[in-house]
C-alpha cells in the first residue's frame, strides 16, 4: 500500500503530513519540520511530480505531491487508474492536504524569489502549526 | 503481448476526446465527418458532467490491442498526464500509459457550445452548436487520430 498526501500548490502540507505519518507524531518540533528535504514553496516544476518521502512502520511506502488546481480531477484520476489496472483502490491512499487560503501559496513563492527563503518557511510552518489538529485528522 | 492504454484528453471529457477515441476504436469512420445522429449516439458524446473529470472511460481495443479511452482534465490536462505517468510508475506499469491531447482540435463553436451545454445547463441551445462545431473540426480529430496509430502501431 502506498500513502500519497496531496498539496495544491504547496509542499508544506503534505511534507508536514508526511513527517506525521512515517513518525507517528501528532505535535513535531518546529526545527524537525524545518529539516525535511522537501519543506520549502513549491515551484512550478515540483507540480504534478511525486516525491518518496520513506516508508512507515508497516512498509507502506509515503510520497507526497502538488498539482496547480483540482485536487478531485487528479484523485479520480489515481482511482480510476488503479481500476483499470485491476488493483484494489486501497493500493493508493490520496490524503488531500489543502491550504485553506491559496494566496499563501502565491506569497510563498515569492518570498522564495526575493531571496526571503527562510521566512517562507517560517511562515510555512505557522501555516502547519495552525492546521495541526486537521493534518493529524488526516494521518492517523 | 498487452498493448498500451492510450487516453484522449480534453477539459471536459465530452466531445473532443470522446470523439477522437470513437475514431480511434473504429466507431466513426475516420474518413467521413460523422452526421449529428451518429455523434450524438456515442454514449459520452455532450453528456459527463463536472464530477466525471478525471474519470477514465474505456472505449475499446484498438487493431494493435491496445486500449482506448477517454477523460476529462479541465486545464490541467499536462499535468494530469505527469502525475498518472509518475503513478503508474510507482505501481509497476512505467511506460504503459500515452496520452493525447485533443484540445488544440477543438473549434470556437464547439468551446461555446460545450460551454453553454456542458458548463450552464443549456442543452437544447448548446447541443446544436457543439454538434456542427464537432464536425468542422472532425477532420483535424481524424488526422490527431492518425498520427497517435502511426507513432504507437509501428
Amino acid at each position: 500500500m502506498n500513502y500519497l498526501y496531496l498539496g495544491v500548490r504547496d509542499l508544506y502540507l503534505p511534507a508536514a503530513a508526511a513527517y506525521m505519518h512515517l513518525n507517528a507524531k501528532t505535535r513535531p518540533e518546529e526545527q524537525e519540520l524545518l529539516a525535511l528535504p522537501y519543506f520549502r514553496p513549491a515551484r512550478k516544476a515540483d507540480e504534478g511530480r511525486l516525491y518518496r518521502f520513506g516508508r512507515d512502520a508497516n512498509n507502506h511506502t509515503v510520497y507526497i505531491a502538488c498539482v496547480p488546481d483540482h485536487p478531485d480531477v487528479f484523485i479520480k484520476g489515481v482511482q480510476s487508474l488503479l481500476t483499470i489496472y485491476g488493483l484494489s483502490p486501497s493500493q493508493i491512499k490520496v490524503v488531500p492536504c489543502l491550504l485553506e487560503n491559496l494566496q499563501l501559496a502565491g506569497i510563498f513563492r515569492l518570498l522564495t524569489k526575493i531571496g526571503l527563503g527562510s521566512i517562507a518557511d517560517n511562515l510555512g510552518s505557522r501555516v502547519v502549526f495552525n492546521r495541526l489538529d486537521d493534518l493529524a485528522r488526516l494521518v492517523f | 503481448m498487452a498493448g498500451k492504454k492510450i487516453i484522449y484528453h480534453c477539459y471536459g471529457g465530452a466531445h473532443s476526446s470522446v470523439v477522437a477515441a470513437a475514431i480511434h476504436t473504429g466507431k466513426l469512420d475516420a474518413q467521413k465527418v460523422p452526421a449529428a445522429d451518429e455523434l450524438l449516439s456515442l454514449t459520452l458524446f455532450d453528456r459527463q458532467t463536472q464530477a466525471g473529470h478525471g474519470q477514465l472511460h474505456f472505449f475499446g481495443f484498438d487493431e494493435g490491442n491496445n486500449e482506448i479511452y477517454s477523460v476529462g482534465c479541465r486545464n490541467v490536462g499536462g499535468m494530469m498526464e505527469k502525475f498518472l505517468t509518475e503513478i503508474a510508475q510507482i505501481l509497476g506499469f512505467a511506460g504503459d500509459l500515452f496520452f493525447v491531447d485533443t484540445l488544440h482540435c477543438v473549434s470556437v463553436p464547439m468551446r461555446i457550445g460545450g460551454y453553454l451545454s456542458r458548463r450552464l445547463g443549456l442543452v437544447a441551445l448548446g447541443r446544436p452548436l457543439v454538434v456542427e462545431g464537432t464536425r468542422a473540426a472532425y477532420p483535424r480529430l481524424a488526422a490527431l487520430v492518425q498520427q497517435v496509430k502511426a507513432q504507437v502501431l509501428t
